[in-house]
């Protein structure tokens, strides 16, 4: 590919790794407060999948829509969630983006688009068709975008939504974000086909898989989906390779999976990645690089601050949001 | 003015008011369109709002439920059809887990104001898998409003307030009504959810009934009256959130309670109800047990006889009736 | 060592207790669970037992001493000679006594907790080692005793939500009415009944007269006013006093002898010589003789109160268009036969108009209920509360009857009595029959 970029400016290269930076800071922060029993409940860490987060949501606008997971943290951010924010609904603060409601696993800022992470494993596929159709049906200029593992991808409403989005040419864009194992069920035993976009064609529409650590690949794939969403060219199927390095949940004894096979995939870390072709083509210095991370560390104390000193929901509201 | 529709005319009608009135309303669902739906009720909407309004499905009730939800999460005013009730089942997942929780686990920030309506109930000789009455599934959601109305007005009033309301609403249709007829009013108007309607007034039993039997505890309360038994008929019609009060209100009048509906008794809406009267101040009124008449803990049979005795008739009705009030003068 | 013996405390608010005997003196020997002394505390006797084997020794108080609980009252020495200085071995007493008699195998705590809640012991299992009874044991015996209690309390009652409120509403009783529901259930309309009865009894204390009976449904009729206070004390005495029945066969030919003689005088008095009369006399002296008869048994509180009563006022059970009425010869012992005659009569003749004061229908000692007029040869009587005793009488009829060398026609009836047994025994009752039978046999003794 001749530009290396894919037409990134430095300025939006840069807001990209700070973003995957800002992702695995606030991740590993969370990990840590939860050991600390500050946070309770589980969360799925993400951490090493940032690639795919920020590539994907590099492509979207803020009008568009995103659908997250129960590993969602890194989606949240890339749509432009705050931190603060989301480490408040961590801590199950009334501050927080679903005023302490929903935790880890149902993290979402409408305001930015993202209709929120998910506790169901595909459960939101079938919504983005009703997304994507709402849009046609209103005119919108905008895609819906949903993130789902490969574990989802073997969900039957995989097959419902896929199908219906294709028959209506639906503004919609399949994010799979293949991190290699359903919980501990490896992919090479839950599908017989190599590459999930393969599945693709089964709908009509087009698949393609891509490396999950290479944002701007992502990025570049992404791109090419949602345009045509946008241009009524109908939904497109993303497989993005990736891996991530920590277990399934906070209980995870990762007996399914060897240290040396996460070291292999470690060495292929998505920010290093970004860092280190920033860096070689002059368009990062160590010294920046420096400089965003003491920023990023900096944004997780703040966020963390907030988090603490929020109020707790008052229990007299217990009964909101049910109906309304 | 008013005129007689059915109860399938009415619900029709509703839905054309609404689609007329409001862009954002749509009609989803496997033969909605051209096909009219599989009970007719969609009749006529396919020519007048074309294809995109009213959208026919492949056969994908996860799907539709999944359509629904998403749509109504972004603006839209979706009214699935989930063919028979039956096939709900197949839809849960979507109901419950998304559309029921979304407003609350997002912390009150989205809405999802979404109509699945459905056709239940037992008699069309359709069998297990195609005459369940499943409501009291759903009225254990938080999140789900749950409707059953008995009369084609109501059908009418209630669904225009089902597609008004800002929540995700479980409208349960009775195959065997569909032809009932009834005086409708004309226009736009709403029969408000959340309202318990007393269909009849009298003073020696309450019998609080559902859906179809409502019109059977009717037609028995006609009976009843021949022998001087007073009858007072309660329709929740919003089975939740319930509109306790009037029900509570008129056991304390009769002292005595009969909950009728189609549904397997074990675990149906009848208990519910049971408690919810036996914990009001009606309690103190009560001068005989609170009894339930409900269908028999089976799958639907298809044998004519077998499926008529699962299922509470005005006979039974009268029966029971009879009975509870004998046995408390 | 030695052993203290302390004042035990049997039960929570007890506080002391006095000493009513010692059964061992100092310096006999003792042996472990053997019964030392008896005490009284304000509710029971107790027997306190040794704490150890030994010789008693050191008794320090003596009988009639009233003795805080857990007082040092004396010392049980391995010893006679053994017994250290006494001063010493005063130690502070808890509140667990050292009664442990190894015999009966129980826990002290057991025996005490048993005393004080009165639990009989014998019909307690121990679940202990080698069965001995713990406190868990006598806890459970006290619950089940307890469930018991409750099960014929009044919370048992059948009656629905409606009638418990109504009831509550007019301050009623829910025991004294009977339900008209399902298997007795008590419903709003029988507490309503009985409220309105409750009201007219209070308009109109001068008469007994009770609301007639509404008009009958087919399917059955609840029982009201009258009715249903016969059948709720009925059943009452019914279910708490065993009943037990002694019949006797009575020749009557003196007494129709001397009818026959003082009929017409009695009938100037202004009662009829019916045999009644005759049986109302008879049964007036046999009960100054056998008064334990002429008697009330009443529950007090937890207790059984027996009151015996010098003056015979007799209940002569009339039937009447709703029910039975015992209107009460009041001091029918001091009554002749004329006098008696004359009162039974005005008695009867109101009972049937319904003329009766409430004062005339309470207060009977004995109750005498009479079924001559039927064929009806003998028959026994549900004891009328709180009486102990009624006689039933049957019809009079000739019979054959061998005197010796051939039958001969006599005109008899038989009575039967129906005693109270936990206030009467069998020969107790068996002697007033006795008694009955001669007076009405040898009639000349009524004119003494």
């Amino acid at each position: 590919m001749d530009d290396q970029f894919a037409d990134l400016p430095p300025a939006r290269l840069q807001d990209l790794l700070h973003q995957m930076m800002l992702i695995r800071a606030f991740e590993e922060a969370a990990e840590q407060l939860y050991l600390q029993g500050m946070i309770h409940g589980t969360m799925h860490l993400s951490i090493g999948q940032e690639g795919a987060a920020v590539g994907a949501c590099a492509a979207l606008r803020p009008t568009d829509y995103i659908l997250s997971t129960h590993r969602g943290h890194g989606h949240c951010i890339a749509k432009g969630a705050r931190v603060d924010q989301m480490m408040a609904e961590f801590f199950g603060k009334e501050t927080g983006y679903c005023r302490g409601r929903g935790g880890s696993m149902h993290i979402a800022d409408v305001s930015t688009g993202n209709l929120g992470a998910n506790g169901i494993v595909a459960g939101g596929v079938p919504m983005v068709a009703g997304v994507g159709l709402s849009i046609q049906m209103q005119r919108q200029d905008r895609v819906a975008l949903v993130f789902f593992g490969d574990g989802a991808a073997n969900e039957g409403a995989f097959h419902e939504s896929l199908n219906m989005a294709a028959i209506w040419s639906l503004p919609v864009v399949y994010f799979c974000e293949n991190n290699q194992y359903a919980m501990s069920m490896a992919i090479a035993r839950a599908s017989k086909i190599e590459r999930l976009s393969d599945r693709a064609c089964a709908y009509g529409i087009p698949g393609v898989t891509v490396d999950g650590n290479d944002p701007l690949a992502v990025y570049r794939a992404t791109r090419e989906a949602v345009e045509r969403a946008r241009s009524g060219g109908g939904p497109t199927l993303i497989e993005a390779r990736t891996y991530r390095w920590k277990g399934h949940s906070k209980s995870d004894k990762q007996r399914y999976r060897t240290k040396e096979e996460v070291k292999q995939w470690q060495e292929r870390d998505p920010i290093a990645r970004l860092a280190q072709q920033m860096i070689e083509a002059s368009i990062l210095t160590e010294g920046d690089l420096a400089t965003l991370q003491a920023r990023v560390e900096q944004e997780i104390i703040d966020a963390i601050e907030f988090a603490k000193v929020s109020p707790e929901p008052d229990p007299a509201t217990i009964l909101e949001g049910v109906y309304a | 003015m008013s005129r007689e529709l059915t109860y399938a005319e009415a619900i029709r009608e509703a839905i054309d008011l609404a689609m007329a009135r409001d862009e954002r309303v749509f009609v989803v669902g496997e033969d909605v369109g051209v096909y009219g739906g599989a009970f007719g009720v969609t009749d006529g909407l396919f020519q007048k709002y074309g294809a995109e309004r009213v959208r026919d499905t492949p056969i994908s009730e996860a799907g539709i439920a999944g359509v629904a939800t998403g749509a109504a999460l972004t603006g839209m005013r979706p009214i699935a059809e989930i063919q028979f009730m039956d096939f709900i089942t197949l839809s849960m997942e979507q109901l419950v887990l998304q559309a029921a929780k979304l407003r609350f686990m997002l912390g009150g920030k989205v809405q999802v104001p979404l109509v699945v309506r459905t056709p239940a109930g037992a008699g069309t000789g359709a069998a297990a898998q195609h005459s369940e009455s499943l409501e009291n599934w759903f009225v254990h959601v938080p999140g789900l409003k749950v409707v059953m109305p008995s009369t084609p007005a109501d059908a009418k009033g209630l669904l225009l307030a089902s597609i008004e309301d800002p929540n995700p609403v479980i409208f349960v249709e009775h195959k065997l009504l569909y032809r009932t007829k009834g005086v409708v009013p004309e226009g736009d108007y709403i029969t408000p959810l959340s309202q318990s309607e007393v269909k009849r007034s009298g003073r020696d039993l309450t019998i609080v009934a559902t859906s179809l039997m409502v019109v059977r505890a009717l037609e028995a309360a006609v009976r009843l009256a021949e022998e001087g038994i007073e009858v007072e008929v309660v329709d929740p019609r919003t089975l939740k959130p319930l509109d306790a009060e009037p029900i509570v209100r008129s056991v304390c009048k009769t002292g005595r309670v009969l909950i009728v509906h189609e549904a397997c008794k074990t675990g149906g809406f009848g208990g519910e109800l049971a408690a919810v009267i036996a914990e009001s101040e009606a309690f103190d009124y009560l001068d005989a047990p609170i009894r339930r008449l409900a269908g028999l803990d089976i799958p639907v049979p298809y044998n004519r006889e077998l499926e008529r005795r699962m299922t509470p008739q005005v006979d039974d009705i009268v029966a029971a009736a009879r009975r509870l009030v004998r046995e408390a003068r | 060592m030695a052993t203290p013996v302390i004042m035990p405390k049997f039960g929570m608010a007890q506080e002391e207790g006095t000493i009513i005997r010692w059964l061992k003196q100092a310096g006999e020997r003792v042996e472990k669970g053997e019964t030392i002394l008896e005490v009284q505390t304000d509710k029971i006797d107790m027997e306190v037992e040794a704490p150890a084997s030994g010789v008693l020794t050191d008794v320090r108080y003596g009988v009639d001493a009233t003795v805080p609980v857990t007082t040092v009252i004396a010392m049980i020495a391995d010893s006679a000679e053994a017994s250290p200085p006494v001063t010493a071995l005063v130690a502070p007493a808890g509140n667990e006594s050292p009664i442990a008699p190894a015999e009966v195998r129980i826990s002290p705590v057991a025996q005490r907790m048993a005393a004080a809640a009165g639990v009989d012991l014998t019909q307690v299992v121990g679940s202990g080692p080698s069965g001995r009874i713990t406190k868990s044991d006598v806890a459970s015996a006290l619950a089940e005793a307890k469930e018991v209690e409750f099960l014929q309390g009044a919370r048992l009652l059948r009656a629905t939500p409606a009638a418990r409120r109504l009831a509550r509403e007019h301050n009623m009783d829910l025991a004294l009415i009977s339900g008209s529901g399902p298997q007795g259930r008590i419903q709003a309309v029988d507490v309503e009944q009985g409220a309105r009865n409750k009201e007219q009894q209070a308009a109109s204390a001068s008469t007994d007269v009770q609301p007639a009976v509404q008009g009958a449904t087919p399917t059955g009729e609840p029982l009201r006013g009258k009715r249903r206070t016969i059948a709720s004390r009925l059943s009452q005495s019914w279910r708490d006093a065993p009943h037990i029945f002694f019949t006797t066969s009575i020749d009557l030919s003196r007494v129709d002898a001397l009818t026959a003689d003082l009929a017409s005088e009695v009938e100037a008095g202004g009662g009829r010589l019916t045999l009644t009369v005759w049986i109302a006399r008879a049964v007036a002296t046999a009960l100054q003789r056998h008064p334990r008869l002429n008697a009330w048994l009443q529950p007090d509180d937890d207790q059984l109160l027996y009151t015996q009563h010098s003056d015979v006022h007799l209940g002569i059970a009339v039937a009447v268009n709703d029910g039975l009425l015992a209107p009460v010869v009041q001091h029918a012992d001091g009554l002749g036969l004329t006098a008696l005659a004359a009162r039974i009569n005005d008695l009867s003749a109101r009972a049937r108009a319904g003329a009766l004061t409430p004062d005339e229908v309470r207060g009977g000692t004995f109750t005498i209920s009479n079924l001559g007029m039927y064929p009806v040869d003998h028959f026994t009587a549900i004891i009328n509360p709180p009486e102990v005793a009624i006689l039933a009488v049957g019809r009079a009829q000739m019979q054959p009857v061998w005197n010796g060398v051939a039958f001969e026609p006599q005109r008899r009836l038989q009575a039967t009595l129906s005693a109270d047994h936990r206030a009467v025994d069998g020969a107790t009752a068996a002697a007033f029959l006795a008694e009955f039978k001669r007076l009405l046999e040898e009639p000349a003794r009524l004119l003494l």
